[in-house]
């Protein structure tokens, strides 16, 4: 029974260190398409294909995967959060560190705690049906996932920085690039890790017992499994089987949880008469008695509760085209994002996206836009813009709310060969346009002081040049009268990639400034 | 000593608790506050450090410069060879590169759109440049820009670091932190006081300049006394105020010691970035000489008869080039054709 112990902890270590190494994958060899699949444990997740198919209304093809995580539940239990789980894995090593594992009594939670997850699963999805993309406030994958962006990832880049390693096929991924990435609310992701872990030390397996959407809904499949834990007449009633259990999982003197039981076997090895062993069943709900199963009140209850919340994200078919004038002027969404609407049902908010993007340019959002956009990415160009040639975004989103857009990847012909339209179609950016940059001539050099500046124009990564540069005579000032160079910007040739607001020499905010897509400029293709 | 259970806390768990409450400090501190060091905006308080003695490039010792006035011109098909031809005409790499000596590759590697653009330096000039200093005894040769992409996607489409590599030599990517730079004082100069150069760069015995030949908005041109800028920290577009007297004090601070320029194409339009068609044309020349200025000279004035002498936006002459007006007035070095020895050759 040792030996299984050490195979689970083993599968947890490999599976929990696959999550995260696939994450830091998630640029791709220097921004290229990348070969790995960054978001599979987001596509493991039922619970976020669920919410993400519901309230996107739309078929997720990659999301059936998930699949198999619900089949393993119906056949083995919550094995997934014993598992595989890479918030489980966290949640046991740090138990493990601190000195808990199965020393102390799992301490009994009240009645309703089991039953929460029930109600939080059944809110988010009352609030997808209503068009609200919830799940990201309580995804164990998207909150670990944003964990190892905006907390692992600095620590990660200081190390190697700090120890001077700098291998050239690291760099190649978008690792160790010598700039120390900085997330906007990276800190609050520190907090939530420090709440969860606070949370373990109090209750084990707090997380997974009582607020787990997707412990939830394994719970729900588990209640239908075909192999479980059970007791053979040997048993002595000692109860210390439920003393071991971390997730409070074995009801003494009346059976397993089976919603409760992650499979962790710890019962099983630790039970001195050798009386707990795997019973296959019939799956028939009636052979658990004792799971803390939602009762009707709790439904209701949750219901309620998602349909009072549903308004404070935003309900679909209200129409919302005043909200977006003035609140989303800036807010830019990364290249091959759906349309906002869109865009916001079906992103989980796993952060790939912001681990993915090489110029550290896409942050995450919480309030600034409302409950609803929380911990969605937004291309804060001051911070790093967006590479003309890059994808790595598009291809990192597991749900395709970014989805992947053509890119040339550096191996486009010799300019001299390759027309116009060539390079154009050859890069999908120039037809998706995140914004459209407007210059502040209050504050532009050239402009406002009529010195010499265009390092906008210079960098200005557009083939044919979105910022052009033009003569006109100094107004008032020392300058005055002086002939000068001036930058204009070209609305149909401007991408809004940012490049210009990032390298604009002023020192805060920048001279030249993306805002999101003037649908009355260009087109309004991607207005929204 | 013992407390009353429940009295308070033993010694134990007030240290843990302490360590625990400094650990979550730290990293609160280190993910968030990164982005509040800004570093100091006026360079006026700045304090003026003598430059340690590991930083070479500031204490070299003096090369002999008798070949000042001579500039080599080579032409051929594949630009490796040819940038080899060019060395070799102004008397091989063993007269730049002493046995031992750690050797600062500078190419441009600015920009993203791949080895075709012609936006940055040809992989093919790069690795015949590392192979030669190496062959001449170098020690370590680094390959080194500070890019305006993403560097990683620089190195990589650039082909230069693969060239680089297969050479022999070393492409770390720059870092622009103010810790991994130092703060160089320019006495003779007339728009910066100061400014603050790559470590990694001033760490080297000998500075070979390897620009590549392109149209600039700005500047008109963008040559060998530009390549400079690549190895610069701080805030670089506020140079662009005082671009043309900015590069005769920054290269007047830190000169190479061998400038090879690639002409094998050069952007004639949109430049720096380009990625237009038609920007680009193939030239198959590379210039090579001591000096800067009468690199950057020759080659707006004479190499192919004027390598710009056909742009959309012609330049003729070296001096419609403000900034490198500025620095032969500065003295810098000669910029007059007829001042200079031409020595032309073929791969």
């Amino acid at each position: 029974m040792r030996k299984l112990l050490g195979a689970r902890r083993v599968i947890q270590a490999v599976s929990a260190a696959l999550f995260f190494v696939l994450a830091a994958a998630a640029t791709g060899p220097v921004m290229d398409a990348s070969p790995i699949p960054a978001g599979l444990y987001v596509l493991l997740d039922p619970a976020a294909a669920a919410s993400a198919m519901i309230a996107a209304r739309a078929f997720i093809a990659p999301a059936l995967l998930s699949a198999a995580t619900l089949l393993s539940a119906f056949a083995l239990g919550r094995v997934f959060c014993g598992f595989i789980c890479p918030m489980g894995t966290v949640l046991d090593a740090w138990r493990g560190i601190i000195g808990l594992a199965g020393r102390r009594r799992a301490r009994e939670l009240p009645d309703w705690a089991p039953r929460a997850k029930y109600a939080i699963l059944c809110a988010i999805l009352v609030l997808a049906v209503m068009g609200a993309q919830a799940y990201g406030w309580f995804g164990p994958i998207s909150i670990m996932g944003r964990s190892g962006a905006f907390v692992l990832r600095p620590y990660v880049e200081l190390g190697l920085r700090s120890a001077g390693v700098q291998p050239s096929w690291l760099a190649g991924w978008g690792l160790a690039g010598g700039e120390h990435p900085v997330y906007s609310w990276g800190f609050l992701s520190l907090a939530v890790l420090f709440a969860l872990l606070g949370a373990e030390v109090l209750v084990p397996r707090f997380w997974c017992r009582a607020v787990c959407p997707l412990g939830a809904l394994l719970g729900l499949a588990s209640k239908f499994r075909l192999v479980r834990i059970g007791f053979r007449d040997s048993c002595s009633s000692c109860g210390v089987c439920a003393k071991v259990c971390p997730t409070g999982a074995i009801d003494p003197g009346a059976g397993v949880r089976d919603s409760e039981c992650t499979m962790c076997m710890l019962c099983v090895a630790g039970c001195p008469s050798s009386s707990l062993g795997f019973r296959v069943s019939s799956p028939r709900p009636a052979a658990d008695g004792v799971s803390p199963l939602p009762g009707r009140r709790d439904l209701l209850l949750s219901v309620l509760g998602g349909l009072l919340a549903a308004p404070m994200f935003n309900l679909r078919g209200l129409p919302r085209e005043r909200a977006d004038r003035t609140r989303y002027r800036y807010l830019l969404r990364p290249p091959g994002a759906l349309p906002e609407r869109g865009f916001l049902e079906r992103c989980v908010r796993c952060g790939l996206c912001m681990r993915a993007c090489p110029t550290n340019g896409l942050q995450p959002l919480l309030l600034e836009r409302g409950l609803e956009a929380a911990f969605t990415p937004v291309l804060v160009p001051r911070t790093g813009c967006c590479e003309l040639d890059c994808n790595a975004c598009g291809t990192a989103c597991p749900t395709g709310a970014v989805r992947e857009i053509r890119t040339p990847k550096g191996a486009l012909k010799p300019p001299a060969e390759a027309g116009p339209d060539e390079i154009e179609k050859a890069n999908e950016k120039y037809s998706f346009r995140i914004g459209t940059a407007f210059i502040d001539r209050s504050r532009c050099i050239p402009w406002a002081d009529g010195e010499p500046c265009s390092v906008c124009e210079e960098h200005c990564p557009t083939h044919d040049k979105a910022i052009r540069m033009h003569e006109v005579t100094a107004g008032p000032g020392p300058s005055a009268g002086r002939r000068i160079k001036v930058p204009h910007v070209v609305k149909t040739s401007c991408i809004g990639c940012g490049t210009c607001e990032f390298v604009c020499p002023l020192a805060g905010p920048a001279a030249i400034r993306v805002e999101r897509f003037q649908r009355n400029v260009v087109s309004d293709r991607f207005a929204k | 000593m013992t407390l009353e259970h429940g009295a308070g806390i033993t010694r134990r768990r007030f240290l843990s608790r302490a360590a625990a409450a400094a650990c979550a400090g730290v990293c609160a501190a280190s993910l968030d506050c990164c982005n509040l060091e800004s570093g100091s905006e006026d360079g006026d308080s700045t304090e003026l450090a003598a430059p340690p003695g590991h930083l070479r490039l500031l204490h070299r010792r003096p090369m002999p410069r008798d070949d000042e006035d001579a500039v080599a011109v080579a032409r051929g098909a594949e630009p490796g060879g040819t940038a080899r031809a060019a060395v070799a005409l102004l008397g091989g790499m063993a007269k730049f590169v002493r046995k031992g000596d750690r050797v600062l590759v500078k190419p441009n590697i600015s920009w993203m759109t791949g080895r075709h653009s012609g936006a940055t330096t040809h992989p093919g000039v790069v690795r015949e440049i590392c192979r030669m200093a190496i062959e001449a005894g170098a020690s370590e040769v680094t390959v080194l820009d500070r890019t305006c992409n993403a560097a990683a996607a620089c190195y990589s489409r650039s082909g230069i670091r693969e060239a680089a590599e297969a050479a022999g030599a070393r492409a770390p990517h720059a870092s622009e932190d103010q810790s991994d730079c130092f703060e160089v004082v320019l006495p003779r100069g007339k728009a910066l006081r100061s400014w603050s150069f790559l470590r990694a760069a001033l760490e080297s015995d000998v500075f070979i300049s390897v620009p590549v030949a392109k149209h600039h908005s700005l500047t008109s041109v963008t040559l060998s006394l530009k390549n400079v800028m690549g190895i610069l920290g701080g805030n670089r577009g506020g140079l662009h105020r005082v671009m043309d007297t900015a590069l005769s004090d920054l290269n007047e601070a830190v000169f190479p010691d061998l400038v090879v320029l690639d002409a094998s194409r050069v952007m004639i339009a949109h430049g720096p970035t380009g990625g237009g068609a038609g920007d680009v044309v193939e030239r198959g020349i590379v210039v090579a000489g001591r000096n800067p200025v009468s690199v950057d000279a020759y080659a707006v004035d004479a190499a192919g008869a004027g390598l710009f002498a056909s742009a959309p936006e012609p330049v003729a002459s070296w001096r419609d080039v403000g900034h490198i007006r500025e620095a032969a007035a500065r003295g810098l070095g000669a910029a007059d054709p007829a001042s200079l020895r031409i020595l032309s050759g073929k791969a």
